[in-house]
């Protein structure tokens, strides 16, 4: 994640706008997401919903092997990290 | 159960664990434990561990000692000893505003030690402290 072209910065903003949305609304293009699930995104879409990151990682790069493409995130409801 | 022990410092806990690069290597990093830290992420890895992250996350608000939108990216975490190994989701940033006890590189935060059965500090021996997760 060192260096990025410009097309993998708009495909990552096609990823965050998707997982916020998801994570917002449990939805996604007609379909729907349960908290706790894990969700791998490539240009925006879903590529896979799994059971762990794991699963979604490899999901993903079974069809992206670019580490710098693509997004694999856990559903939330809130994407806040806290640190006391 | 398998358990690992981690020497305490007289300023706080230490985890030793291993990240696969992106190239299959394990690059093994000291983290600092704040079980004060909770949210989306199981680390805070300093943005100069590079070459350990195998896909990004999305980014996202982060409030308290580090503070505003950051990075965050997927890494594959694993603690041999305890048969461990599973992606977590890390902040990766700019480590320099956090105080982090010498010879560390970030923090690990409560996602992470929850995913363990047992977890904390114990003394072996007078006045000998330890970290110890158990799976």
């Amino acid at each position: 994640m060192k260096t990025h072209r410009n097309s993998d910065l708009q495909e990552f903003e096609l990823n965050q706008r998707a997982a916020e949305h998801i994570c917002q609304h449990l939805e996604w293009q007609g379909q729907s997401f349960r908290v706790g699930v894990c969700v791998s995104l490539l240009n925006g879409e879903v590529v896979s919903t799994e059971k762990d990151l794991d699963c979604a990682l490899t999901a993903l790069r079974n069809v992206e092997p670019d580490i710098n493409r693509g997004m694999v995130f856990e559903v939330t409801t809130d994407l806040v990290d806290v640190i006391r | 159960m398998p358990t690992v022990f981690f020497p305490s410092r007289d300023d706080g806990d230490i985890i030793e664990l291993e990240l696969v690069t992106v190239g299959g290597a394990a690059r093994t990093v000291f983290l600092m434990v704040d079980s004060g830290f909770f949210g989306l992420s199981s680390f805070v890895l300093s943005s100069e561990i590079d070459d350990v992250v195998l896909a990004p996350a999305p980014a996202g608000n982060v409030l308290g000692a580090l503070r505003g939108v950051q990075t965050r990216g997927l890494v594959l975490c694993q603690i041999p000893d305890l048969g461990f190994r599973g992606s977590q989701i890390a902040i990766i940033t700019d480590v320099n505003s956090l105080s982090l006890l010498p010879g560390t590189e970030g923090l690990v935060g409560l996602r992470f030690l929850r995913q363990f059965q047992e977890w904390g500090g114990v003394q072996r021996g007078a006045g000998v402290w330890h970290f110890f997760l158990t799976s």
